[in-house]
C-alpha cells in the first residue's frame, strides 16, 4: 500500500515535471499542432464530428451544452485515436525527454 | 535532480504510462478544441448544413420525372377561381366571369355593336335629321336599360337553365335579334301596363303627367316615371304624349259626332300619309319585323286605339300586320289632331291605315326607305 501511494505520488510528480518541460520549452504546443493534423489525416476528426451529430440530435439542438458534449466526447475521442498516432507521440516525447536529459 | 529522475522515467519502460497520461491530455485537449467548434456550430446553426448539401437535398429536392405528376411529384390540381360580380355581387368562376358581365352590365360585345351602329347610322344620315337622330337616341338608349333592369331582375329571381339559355340568346345575337326576343318576351308586362293607363281616367291622367315624365316607351309600352325634366326623353316627345294621352279620354266624349269623310283636307292627309310611312319604317327594324310582337303586344292595344279614334273605320289596321307599335301611330295621330283638333284626325287614321300596312309590309328597315320617309318627314315638319 505504502509503495503504492509512493509510486503514485512519484508519477504526479514526473508527470508534472514533463509537463513543465514541454510547455517551457513550446514542445507541447508543437505536439499538440502534429497530434491534431494526424487526427485530421486519420478521420479520427470526422469520426468523432458524426458521433457528435448523433448526440446533439438526440438531445436536441437548443438544450444541448458544452459539458454535455464534453462529457460524451472525451471517452469516445480517446479510444478512438488509432494506435499509430499513439506511438508517433510516445516516440516524439521520448525523443524530446532524451534531448533535454543529454543537455 | 530533477532532470535525473526524468531520464531515468524515460528509460524506465515502467513509466511508460505517465507519458501515456501526457498522451491523453493532448488527446483531450484536442478534442475539447473539437466540442467547442460543433457548440459554436450548433448555437449558431449552421452544424447541419453541410449535411444537408449531400443527403438530404438529393432525395428530398430531386426533380421527379414521372408522367402524370409535375418535376415535384406533385398531382397537378385544376384550381378554380372565381370572382366576384361588382354588379350583383354573385361568385363566378373565372371562366364565366366575362360573359356575364357583358350580360349584368351590358357592357362587351354586343354594346360596342350597338354604338359602332349608332357612329355610322350617324354618319350616313348626316346632321340635316337631327330630329329622327334624337328618337334613334332614345330608342338605343332606353331599351337596352330597361333589358338591362329586367335581366337583373329574372337574375336575381330565377336561375333555371332556361333563363339562361334565353339571356344568352338575348345576349348572343345582334342587337336586332336580342330586341326581337326581348319583345317576344314582353306581352304579359306590356299587357299589364298597357291597359293601365288606359283605363284612367283624365283627372288621373293629368295628375300623373303634372309629376312624371310619361314618355310611353316603345319597347316596353310603359310610362317613363321619371320627373318632368328627365332627360331621357325631349319635350317633343312629353307633349305627344300628353295629348295622345288626354286626346284619348276626350275622345270618348266626341265618340258619337259622325265625320265626313268627303271634306278631308286632302294635302294634309298626303303629309300625313308621308309621315306615317316615315313611322312605319324607321320603326320597322328587322327586329319588330320577326312578327312576335305583332300578334303579341300589338293586339291588345288595337281596340283600345279604335275606340279612342272613333267608330270602326278602319278594318286594314287590325288586318294588316302592323309593323310600328299603336303608340307610335297614335302618337302621330295626335300630332296631326294638334293642327285640326277633333273630327279630322279620325279621318286620317282610317286613310293612312290602309297605307301604313302596305308600307309596312314592305319596308323591312331599308335604309334607302328611310332616308327617303325620313327626309319627307322633315320638309313636312
Amino acid at each position: 500500500m505504502a509503495d503504492l501511494q509512493e509510486r503514485k505520488l512519484r508519477d504526479a510528480q514526473m508527470r508534472a515535471t514533463i509537463n513543465q518541460k514541454l510547455v517551457e520549452t513550446g514542445e507541447r504546443e508543437r505536439l499538440k499542432e502534429l497530434l491534431r493534423a494526424r487526427l485530421i489525416e486519420c478521420g479520427w476528426r470526422d469520426e468523432l464530428k458524426a458521433y457528435c451529430k448523433e448526440i446533439v440530435q438526440q438531445k436536441g439542438l437548443e438544450h444541448i451544452t458544452v459539458d454535455d458534449l464534453v462529457s460524451e466526447m472525451t471517452p469516445r475521442g480517446r479510444s478512438l485515436v488509432p494506435d499509430e498516432v499513439k506511438k508517433e507521440l510516445l516516440q516524439r516525447i521520448r525523443t524530446f525527454l532524451a534531448q533535454q536529459s543529454n543537455m | 535532480m530533477v532532470e535525473a529522475d526524468v531520464t531515468q522515467s524515460v528509460l524506465d519502460p515502467d513509466q511508460k504510462a505517465v507519458l501515456d497520461t501526457v498522451i491523453e491530455e493532448l488527446i483531450d485537449e484536442v478534442s475539447l478544441g473539437l466540442c467547442f467548434e460543433i457548440h459554436r456550430a450548433c448555437k449558431v446553426g449552421s452544424l447541419f448544413l453541410s449535411s444537408f448539401d449531400d443527403t438530404a437535398s438529393d432525395t428530398e429536392y430531386a426533380i421527379i420525372d414521372r408522367p402524370g405528376v409535375d418535376v415535384l411529384g406533385q398531382v397537378p390540381s385544376k384550381k378554380s377561381y372565381e370572382c366576384v360580380c361588382p354588379n350583383c355581387q354573385r361568385h363566378l368562376a373565372a371562366s364565366r366571369f366575362a360573359p356575364h358581365l357583358e350580360k349584368c352590365m351590358g357592357m362587351g360585345r354586343n354594346s360596342s355593336r350597338i354604338a359602332s351602329r349608332r357612329i355610322a347610322n350617324n354618319q350616313k344620315h348626316g346632321s340635316e335629321e337631327s330630329g329622327q337622330e334624337d328618337e334613334n337616341d332614345n330608342d338605343w338608349n332606353y331599351a337596352p336599360e330597361s333589358k338591362r333592369v329586367r335581366r337583373m331582375k329574372k337574375e336575381k329571381t330565377t336561375n333555371s337553365p332556361r333563363n339562361r339559355r334565353l339571356a344568352k340568346l338575348r345576349n348572343g345575337g345582334s342587337s336586332h335579334d336580342a330586341a326581337a326576343v326581348a319583345n317576344a318576351g314582353e306581352p304579359a308586362e306590356s299587357l299589364e301596363a298597357a291597359p293601365n293607363y288606359e283605363k284612367m281616367t283624365i283627372e288621373e291622367r293629368k295628375a300623373l303627367l303634372l309629376t312624371s315624365c310619361g314618355v310611353i316607351s316603345e319597347h316596353t309600352k310603359r310610362m317613363c316615371t321619371r320627373t318632368g325634366r328627365c332627360v331621357q326623353h325631349s319635350d317633343e316627345q312629353r307633349r305627344q304624349v300628353r295629348q295622345l294621352l288626354l286626346r284619348q279620354s276626350r275622345a270618348h266624349d266626341l265618340e258619337d259626332i259622325h265625320i265626313d269623310i268627303d271634306t278631308f283636307d286632302d294635302a294634309e292627309s298626303q303629309s300625313l300619309r308621308e309621315s306615317l310611312q316615315w313611322d312605319a319604317s324607321s320603326n320597322s327594324s328587322p327586329a319588330d319585323s320577326t312578327s312576335t310582337n305583332n300578334s303579341l303586344s300589338g293586339m291588345p292595344l288595337v281596340p283600345s286605339t279604335t275606340a279612342a279614334g272613333g267608330h270602326s273605320t278602319n278594318p286594314t289596321s287590325l288586318a294588316a300586320p302592323t309593323t310600328t307599335t299603336t303608340h307610335k301611330r297614335s302618337s302621330a295621330k295626335s300630332s296631326s289632331s294638334q293642327s285640326k283638333p277633333g273630327s279630322k284626325s279620325k279621318k286620317h287614321k282610317s286613310s293612312s291605315g290602309g297605307r301604313h300596312g302596305v308600307s309596312s309590309s314592305s319596308s323591312s328597315a331599308s335604309s334607302s326607305n328611310k332616308d327617303q320617309h325620313s327626309s319627307n318627314l322633315y320638309d313636312f315638319n
